[in-house]
């Protein structure tokens, strides 16, 4: 049962689009154990401006409301063909089980399907409805020191609604974190700065041609953005650097890394492996899956990596 | 006591050990085989021929004493701890005195799937031998013959909604015997103490002349427990006198020097003391064939021994630490012949015995000490199945205990079992025992509290939860076989409203909880009449100075509990009827039953209906979990309607228990197609453990369900069954936020919490090859199994249970 999910969709009519502090969202997980300390509830949000070749949550993508359809548990019942409206579904072929083109996300099927096959990937909240779940564990956090993390999709994106959030959980002294790609103009970024703890701030690659070919997009405003926030909550920041081999572990890639952070006075960074864990959510949403090309690092890499940047002066962890 | 520090750094990570020794015995004892043999019960038959027309209690102690000369005496290499049950380790006697098993699956033991044994053809021919003579006269035959009609109709039921448990088949067990006062005491003296009551006894006095025939049984048991040291200490002697190895000579002198000492004498050493305590769990075994007799707080009362050794300068912690694993090996090598049904489900040969760490004092403060991590160790070096260990935290428990504990159940998967004072001294207090005594709780069996030597053994008869609610939606008749096993409680298609539905389940649970409360008391009475036990009682309090068998009165506090099987399969249904078909009239009763009738059969979309269109508990969602709390509610109230029939000392005495062991898979055998989607025949959720694969919320919303179950009435335990993935576990960051998720549950009402650290993909991979996976430890309720010794059905529903996501992966 989502019954997060399914609860909060009936809210989404009411309030589209009118009102800037309503945001989408992807899903809230409860005890996340690796995004920031302590146990923590992950506020995994919709709408992404990049576009990260090695991405693994491609539902983050888009900030509307999309349908997803699980194969494994469809029961081939065909409650959903007679339900669908705009005959977007006209067959039980798992490849093409939805005609993208024709739905409206209408959430017909959804409501009819027994089996929780077919689902939205998120849905619209307030930051009421988002702190109704975040609460829950207000127990687990105050004894663990965990807390609560807003997570991509990117936070940036939706300053309002995340701001909120987040200065609903300091009014209740739950820790915060909020995970970023740092790519968002500094009047919105800037708005979340005030209520947060932690900042984990990705950076891709050092340099703005690579990274533009890495992500779609370059990379001036991030590393600018990181400084700046830095600069206004000193010791707030911490960086990922998410591995892809061949991509962006080249010496003078890490080199450069390093010399922006020791300039930017940040010192903890988190190593992140490429996985490929997310290759199902591509096939769910119906889209396909392009990384194949891409390599998994070695442990060996890893820790050369993590040697070098602690050779620095600078913690490692992940 | 000193406090402990705080911080564990202090004292250095606990890593295992590896003591060649213990390597040795360890190797050995992974090579033994499983043998029945028949000594004891030839033993037992031919005492029972020579005392018949004696009293009851002279002649359970007769038989006792011919056991105690009559089996064999043997010390194998490398013991410090020495005694065996039978001539082979890791083998077991039979019980012809108690249970038909050994008579009616005789040809069968070799054969089952769990726990076979070899049964050598001499055996047979002696088994086969003494059959005529038990005909009709074991202990379950006296409790068929003495059960009323209606129970036991519902006792041999095709599908029944109760179960004959425990003592129903076994000697008494379940409980803690008084050790520390035993080992300080020595029998000896306690045979002087019944010596002197005899002398002064009046034999006009109501009940004197039952008393006088238990006073004289237990001068018997006494000397029989001190003869069998002594012939321990008579093996020893001649074995080093033979012994060419200096070293190995010593030990055996030391070992005839301390058998002949105790158990007549009170111990002086913690060698003496260990040595003591394992006569004491063994002979226990030998009277009778109880289950869990548990050792109880091991490093409470053990602790003086170890100071004054320590003081003295005779010993450092690695000896100290050695004798424990001996202990805890010797502890595994106990195995009962379980019948085949038991066998099924409770694998592994075990017999249950439950060790406590750590906890508080009897002023309440911290008991942690310095044999608690010794414990804590020899658990991480020895890593078998037995004891069951549990450790108690509390408020102020120091965290170093918390963490070092979780680091054993990380690498040992399973064992220590996680108690939480903050409800278990409270729920005793309720019960009307002092606070100082509830203080000093230990568990037994799964993880029952018990107060050492005072709290008797239990009676228990669980009922199956899941059931009574088939009934209450089928007029009380079975779903499988249609028979009407259960009170007319109306036709379920007429109910209009919801209530009706909750009625008749009420109804149904009055009548069996009835039936359940019939079983304790009949079991109570024929163990008392037919089965009295002097060895226990001479190792609890009350019974030699009240001239009482602990059968029948002589200890301080008696309990009777049931459990309920299936509770979470229960709330499930009861929302999936609530919601789909009285309020949102998404499907109708006829149409629900229609299918739970013909198990689901081509209504596949019903049935993911009522999987996925009603919440289901241990999601953290009031609805349902409201639900499985007044499910729990109208057992437990019903059950605590009664009053233990052996008297005692108690407010109340019927205490609550949620946990089902491995019952819910046999229990599930008989139980039709439930509302929640579940199919008949399979097995029912386990405890208060959410139904498999329904929780997919993580653990905080899991045990947040759980922690609503207002788990203070569960005195007699409760398990709380929990599944990880190693890989959250990892390193020192996710140990101590794992502690902290533990802290958490417990500060929010849970009382006790166990886990499987182990993923599926590993469980899956031992059933392929289990030849590569012969150490791999689950926990399965309330104690720990290897998991390719399990049955097939116990294996695909641990592999089943909620995997909770690796995270950090
Ligand atoms: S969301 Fe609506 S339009 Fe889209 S497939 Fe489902 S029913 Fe059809
Ligand atoms: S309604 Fe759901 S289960 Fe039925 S065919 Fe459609 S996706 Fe599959």
């Amino acid at each position: 049962m989502d019954d997060l999910n399914t609860l909060k969709d009936s809210k989404k009519d009411e309030c589209h689009g009118t009102e800037n502090k309503f945001g989408s969202v992807a899903r809230i997980e409860r005890f996340i154990i690796h995004d920031g300390p302590g146990i923590r509830t992950a506020v995994f949000l919709k709408g992404c401006p990049l576009r990260c070749i090695w991405c693994s949550s491609p539902q983050t993508w888009s900030s509307s409301r999309e349908i997803v359809f699980f194969k494994g548990k469809c029961i081939n019942c065909g409650s959903c063909i007679d339900a669908c409206p705009e005959n977007a579904i006209l067959t039980l072929d798992d490849r093409k089980r939805i005609d993208r083109q024709k739905c409206t996300g209408c959430g017909e099927c959804v409501e009819i399907c027994p089996s929780t096959a077919l689902k939205f990937d998120g849905f619209y909240a307030f930051p009421e409805d988002v702190m109704e779940t975040v609460v829950k564990d207000e127990h687990f956090y105050r004894i663990s020191g965990g807390g609560v993390t807003v997570s991509g999709g990117e936070p940036a994106r939706q300053p309002d609604f995340v701001g909120e959030i987040l200065k609903k959980c300091k009014a209740i002294g739950i820790h915060t974190a909020v995970e970023t790609s740092g790519f968002a103009e500094w009047k919105e970024f800037r708005k979340l700065l005030k209520f947060t703890d932690l900042f984990l701030m990705d950076i891709k690659h050092m340099d703005p041609e690579e990274h533009l070919t890495l992500t779609g997009q370059r990379n001036e405003i991030i590393l600018e953005n990181i400084e700046r926030t830095a600069k206004a909550k000193p010791g707030s920041v911490v960086i990922r650097f998410p591995v892809v081999p061949g991509k962006n572990d080249s010496d003078d890639n890490i080199d450069s890394l390093i010399q922006f952070m020791i300039k930017a006075d940040i010192n903890k960074i988190d190593i992140l492996p490429f996985h490929k864990l997310g290759q199902h959510e591509y096939e769910e949403l119906g889209i396909e899956y392009e990384v194949e090309g891409l390599r998994v690092p070695e442990p060996e890499l890893l820790l050369k990596i993590k040697n070098h940047i602690e050779s620095r002066g600078i913690e490692v962890t992940g | 006591m000193e406090a402990v520090t705080e911080e564990a750094g202090e004292h250095g990570i606990l890593q295992a050990k590896k003591i060649p020794r213990i390597e040795r015995i360890l190797e050995r004892y992974r090579s033994d085989k499983h043998y029945v043999e028949s000594t004891r019960a030839l033993l037992v038959t031919e005492s029972y021929k020579a005392t018949e027309g004696e009293p009851i209690e002279i002649r359970r102690a007769k038989a006792l004493e011919k056991i105690l000369s009559g089996i064999k005496v043997y010390i194998l290499p490398d013991e410090l701890i020495v005694g065996h049950l039978a001539s082979k380790p890791r083998s077991c006697q039979a019980y012809p005195d108690l249970s038909r098993i050994c008579f009616e699956e005789l040809d069968e033991f070799e054969t089952r799937q769990t726990d076979p044994f070899i049964v050598p053809e001499d055996v047979k021919i002696d088994i086969r031998s003494i059959e005529p003579l038990w005909k009709g006269k074991t202990l379950r035959d006296h409790i068929d013959k003495r059960l009323p009609e209606e129970t036991r109709k519902q006792l041999e039921a095709e599908h029944p909604a109760i179960f004959g448990w425990c003592a129903y088949n076994n000697g008494i067990g379940h409980i803690c015997l008084d050790s520390e006062g035993v080992i300080k005491k020595g029998y000896n003296k306690i045979k002087e103490d019944a010596l002197q009551q005899l002398e002064n006894i009046d034999w006009s006095g109501p009940g004197n002349i039952k008393k006088e025939a238990f006073l004289r049984a237990v001068v018997i048991a006494c000397d029989a427990a001190v003869n069998f040291g002594k012939r321990y200490a008579g093996e020893a002697t001649k074995m080093a006198e033979k012994e060419k190895d200096p070293l190995r000579k010593k030990e055996l002198t030391l070992i005839a020097k301390i058998c002949d000492h105790v158990p007549g004498n009170p111990a002086r050493t913690f060698h003496e003391a260990i040595q003591f305590l394992w006569f004491i769990e063994l002979i226990a075994q030998l009277e009778t064939n109880g289950t869990s007799i548990s050792p109880g707080r091991f490093d409470q009362y053990m602790y003086p021994y170890y100071r004054s050794d320590m003081e003295g300068g005779l010993v450092t912690d690695d000896d100290i630490l050695e004798l424990i694993e001996c202990f805890w090996i010797k502890l595994s090598e106990v195995v009962l012949l379980y019948d085949k049904v038991t066998a099924s489900f409770i694998t592994n040969w075990v017999m249950g015995e439950h060790v406590n760490l750590g906890g508080q004092l009897a002023d309440g403060r911290d008991a942690t000490n310095e044999l608690s991590y010794l414990s804590l160790q020899a658990q991480m070096d020895v890593g078998l199945m037995q004891p069951n260990m549990s450790v108690r935290w509390h408020e102020n428990s120091p965290k170093r205990f918390r963490i070092e504990s979780c680091r054993v159940l990380r690498e040992k998967n399973a064992i220590p079992q996680i108690l939480n004072d903050e409800i278990f001294i409270p729920s005793l207090v309720n019960r009307g025992i002092p606070v100082e005594k509830a203080r000093c709780y230990a568990g037994v069996g799964c993880d029952e509290a018990s107060i050492a030597g005072e709290v008797a053994s239990l009676l228990e008869t669980p009922i199956s939860v899941a059931k009574v609610l088939e009934l209450a939606l089928n007029d009380g008749k079975c779903r499988l076989c249609g028979k009407q096993i259960g009170p007319n409680t109306g036709d379920p298609r007429e109910f209009r409203v919801f209530d009706e539905v909750v009625e008749a389940y009420k109804k149904q649970m009055e009548f069996f909880a009835k039936h359940a409360a019939i079983t304790n008391a009949t079991e109570a009475v024929v163990h008392a009449e037919v089965m009295p036990t002097p060895f226990i009682s001479i190792n609890v309090k009350g019974c030699v100075d009240r001239g009482l068998d602990a059968t029948a009165g002589g200890q301080e506090y008696y309990y009777s509990t049931s459990f309920p099987a299936g509770p979470a399969n229960v709330g499930d249904s009861l929302a999936v009827i609530k919601k789909l078909i009285f309020e949102e009239k998404k499907i109708t009763m006829p149409e629900l039953l229609d299918a739970l009738d013909t198990n689901f059969e081509g209504k596949e979309y019903l049935r993911q209906t009522l999987i996925n269109k009603a919440p289901k508990y241990g999601n953290d969602i009031d609805y349902v979990d409201d639900l499985t709390i007044e499910a729990l509610k109208i057992f437990s109230d019903e059950i605590q309607k009664y009053t233990d029939v052996r008297g005692g000392n108690l407010l109340s005495s019927y205490w609550v228990m949620y946990m089902t062991v491995t019952a819910h898979i046999p229990f599930g055998l008989a139980v039709g197609a439930t509302p929640d989607g579940r199919f008949a025949t399979t097995p029912l959720n386990d405890s208060i453990s959410p139904a498999q694969g329904r929780d997919t919320n993580g653990p905080t919303a899991a045990m947040r369900s759980a922690a609503k179950i207002d788990q203070t009435p569960c005195t007699a335990g409760l398990i709380y069954n929990m599944k990880f993935s190693p890989s959250a576990l990892e390193g020192e960051e996710n140990l101590k936020r794992f502690v902290n998720l533990i802290k958490a549950y417990f500060n929010l009402g849970g009382a006790q919490v166990q886990f499987n650290i182990t993923s599926s993909k590993t469980l899956k991979s031992a059933q392929v090859e289990p030849d590569k996976y012969k150490d791999l430890m689950v926990r399965v309720v309330g104690y720990a199994a290897n998991f390719v010794d399990l049955s097939v059905p116990v294996q695909e529903d641990l592999i089943k249970r909620t995997q909770y996501r690796e995270i950090g992966g």
